[in-house]
């Protein structure tokens, strides 16, 4: 059966979104299904889209020279941006052709957004830092709207605004057609996050400059000022997450090292759980972007650390699996394509994870470097790969002649295996010690007539 | 220097103790003799006295610790079995089975309170009765495993003696059983003291110097501290005399005390450094990651032998009391 033509995928999206439009904004699971225009798929942070399923092969690599590590990719219907060092890159998702390529100030690369036929980035850092609003169609800059302070994170995008967080603990609010900022917020602390957007509510981590406890605000996004703050005290063990929102409640890593569920509306806690390890590093790292992907996996949230992704109930907190790689993880916005979740780490290596058995069902190396972030689209997975100097875009579709395995995650204890190890390398030591200390002599006496 | 009359032994025979080398000085100029004629608690001490170092020299302590170790199915046992406990503590409290983490934790006191058991406490987290249920737990498995280790090296070292005054293995048992309480209650009163210092220069050094001085500390902690689980071990002491005894152990005259604090500094720094299996390591350890951990502890172990080698050979040298200081010179 031939499959659909570009424009005939693009009609069904616009009845989509029309369809969709008319449907309250927490109960859609996705706007349009060939996009991910924004760092965890939309304002929500529900992370997830209906894409290819594994295995996958590659469809195509852009190399981007000199470029650094990348942000993004963020994608719409017709065009994927990244944000290099110095550079904004558009590229067609089709065949990774470089549409359009435009300077930048150098400066921190968040993950920029797609936002109508618009792409708004970051650009360059402290006092000359910025929001750049430039088309979509030829990277012509539109708008440029000073922030004071880098923004080093993400931008969100939620109707007819964009919001960011700065460095110097602010959170603004910026309108995409214009740039003009409708409102900024000081949370007096250190804001290296993505903010969520739910239900009229922008949602943000701060952290104290010095690395001091973390809070989580509510802010209201008509208006910018603050609903409830969720703060906790001493001891500070991690760095915060970005937050997610969905089902009337706030996801997020704290400085406590524990993820915390906290009421949309009133800003009570719900739960917190110790659902990553932290004894060697740190819970989180400072990409950590978690998912509630709602209608995908219902009841589901997913967080992303250093050492291993989880699977959590969001009415409980309970972790339902956990998944851990040989490498550090270098993905850690969550991304679900359909129902598996996708993995990245420092050794280059990507893998697909199912979400709801926890094994893994698929797994390929794409590149020396890091494995960066994700983008999900109708038909494609989209990857950042890091190199030393160089990054690239990796392109993946399904592949119809791959296999798919299934393994357990190494972080499930065998109690067998691990006795079985252990009474070996014992033995194996003991003997070999006992014949250095006594063997010599022992064999003398057995000599001696 | 002083030489010592070499005995040919092999690697079965008993390990004697340690000759006193005050028996066969050599003759000679010795700019520090007028300081062996003064009374034990006039004799300069620390590292700048002219008096050579009543310590055996680094080799042969070295050697007579390993053997002492490698060559007693109860040390080795006790030593593996601290291994183990250490992993299924720290599974139990929540923690990764890390190779890193197993290979630190029969590291001498009180480095392993130092760098290890400090960053446990605080990356375990939970409210004060946990952390205090931790503490316990924790100080449990260090007095119990060490007392146990401390004991066989003992028998290891002293055992063949008593056993040529024809003390039944049955009864050398008894003994060992019976002195293991005693010395248990206070290495656990030793290890807690040595957290509490720990977790105090923690918040002093990291707050005011910063974290990186954090090993360093540990290293002068060591220096001053290294043979108080032994004296605790050796002599039954309690405490507060195993405190006492072993820091005047540690001032002892001459730089081969330092030698061996500094040698065993430097391979704990390197073991830091290496990191077998993967970089985020699985919960159930492989054969090889074993083999490593494992060897590790005998390594921390030999140490310890050669540490209570040398306690062995300058006991007399660090009465329990100090005697009264005598206000006549020698002539």
């Amino acid at each position: 059966m031939p499959t659909p033509s570009r424009a005939v995928r693009r009609w069904l999206a616009s009845a989509i979104l029309a369809a969709a439009s008319a449907i309250p904004a927490s109960a859609q699971p996705t706007e349009d299904p060939s996009s991910w225009p924004m760092a965890g798929r939309d304002a929500r942070h529900t992370g997830a889209a209906e894409g290819p399923a594994p295995p996958y092969r590659r469809a195509w690599t852009a190399r981007l020279e000199g470029q650094g590590l990348l942000a993004g990719p963020v994608v719409s219907a017709e065009v994927a941006v990244v944000v290099g060092r110095t550079s904004v890159v558009a590229l067609d998702p089709a065949t990774g052709e470089t549409r359009w390529e435009v300077e930048r100030e150098e400066g921190a690369a968040g993950s920029p957004a797609i936002v109508g036929d618009l792409v708004i980035h970051a650009s360059g850092q402290r006092d000359g830092a910025a929001l750049v609003g430039r088309r979509l169609d030829d990277g012509r800059e539109e708008w440029s709207t000073s922030t004071g302070a880098s923004v080093g994170s993400g931008i969100a995008v939620e109707g007819e605004r964009a919001y960011a967080a700065t460095r110097a603990g602010e959170v603004l609010a910026v309108d995409v057609a214009t740039g003009e900022v409708a409102w900024r917020f000081d949370t007096a602390g250190n804001l290296g996050t993505i903010p969520a957007v739910d239900e009229g509510r922008v949602f943000a981590v701060a952290q104290s400059q010095t690395f001091g406890p973390a809070s989580l605000h509510a802010i209201d996004a008509e208006t910018g000022e603050e609903e409830w703050r969720f703060s906790l005290g001493q001891p500070v063990r991690s760095l915060g997450t970005s937050p997610a929102a969905g089902g009337g409640v706030v996801v997020a890593g704290l400085s406590d090292g524990r993820v915390h569920a906290v009421d949309a509306d009133t800003g009570a806690e719900r739960w917190a759980e110790d659902a990553l390890p932290g004894w060697i590093r740190q819970p989180f790292g400072p990409g950590t972007v978690p998912a509630i992907p709602g209608s995908l996996a219902p009841g589901a949230a997913f967080v992303a650390g250093p050492s291993r992704a989880v699977r959590m109930e969001v009415g409980s907190g309970q972790v339902r699996w956990s998944y851990q790689l040989a490498d550090l993880l270098t993905h850690l916005s969550a991304s679900i394509s359909g129902r598996h979740l996708l993995l990245g780490d420092a050794s280059g290596l990507a893998a697909a994870v199912d979400v709801g058995s926890g094994r893994l069902v698929w797994k390929a190396p794409l590149g020396s470097g890091p494995v960066g972030s994700v983008a999900v689209t109708e038909d494609r997975l989209l990857v950042i790969v890091a190199g030393e100097r160089d990054s690239s875009v990796v392109a993946l579709e399904h592949d119809p002649e791959g296999t798919l395995i299934s393994e357990t995650s190494p972080s499930v204890l065998n109690p067998a295996w691990a006795a079985l190890n252990y009474l070996g390398a014992a033995a194996t030591v003991g003997v070999a010690l006992w014949l250095l200390a006594r063997g010599p002599e022992a064999l003398r006496r057995r000599d001696r007539p | 220097m002083t030489r010592k009359r070499r005995r040919k032994r092999t690697a079965g025979q008993a390990l004697a103790p340690p000759e006193s080398t005050s028996g066969e000085t050599e003759a000679r100029e010795d700019p520090g003799a007028a300081e062996d004629q003064a009374p034990p608690s006039e004799r300069p001490r620390g590292l700048w006295s002219l008096r050579a170092s009543p310590y055996p020299p680094l080799g042969t302590s070295l050697a007579r610790g390993f053997a002492a170790v490698a060559g007693s199915p109860w040390a080795l046992g006790a030593v593996f079995a601290s291994a183990l406990l250490a992993w299924i503590v720290f599974l139990a409290i929540g923690g990764e089975s890390d190779p890193q983490l197993l290979m630190a934790q029969f590291a001498i006191p009180p480095v392993n309170a130092f760098v290890l058991d400090r960053a446990v406490l605080f990356g375990a987290g939970g409210t004060v009765v946990t952390l205090l249920l931790i503490l316990v737990g924790l100080g449990v498995l260090r007095a119990g495993t060490l007392t146990a280790v401390l004991l066989a090296i003992d028998r290891s070292l002293l055992g063949p003696e008593r056993s040529s005054a024809e003390v039944a293995e049955k009864a050398e048992a008894a003994q060992v059983r019976a002195r293991f309480p005693k010395v248990f209650v206070t290495l656990f009163a030793v290890y807690v003291l040595e957290l509490t210092l720990a977790v105090v220069v923690q918040q002093i050094v990291a707050g005011f110097i910063g974290p990186l001085f954090l090993f360093p500390a540990s290293i002068i902690a060591l220096y001053f501290l290294a043979l108080v689980p032994v004296v605790a071990a050796a002599e039954g002491a309690p405490a507060r005399t195993a405190f006492s005894r072993g820091v005047r152990a540690a001032r002892l005259p001459g730089t081969r005390h330092l030698t061996l604090v500094m040698l065993y500094a430097v391979l704990v720094q390197l073991l830091f450094v290496f990191r077998p299996g993967p970089v985020v390591p699985p919960a159930t350890p492989g054969y090889l990651t074993w083999v490593i951990v494992l060897l590790v502890t005998v390594l921390h172990a030999g140490f310890l032998g050669a540490l209570y080698y040398r306690w062995l050979a300058v006991r007399d040298e660090v009465p329990a009391r100090r005697p009264p200081a005598s206000t006549e010179r020698p002539r």
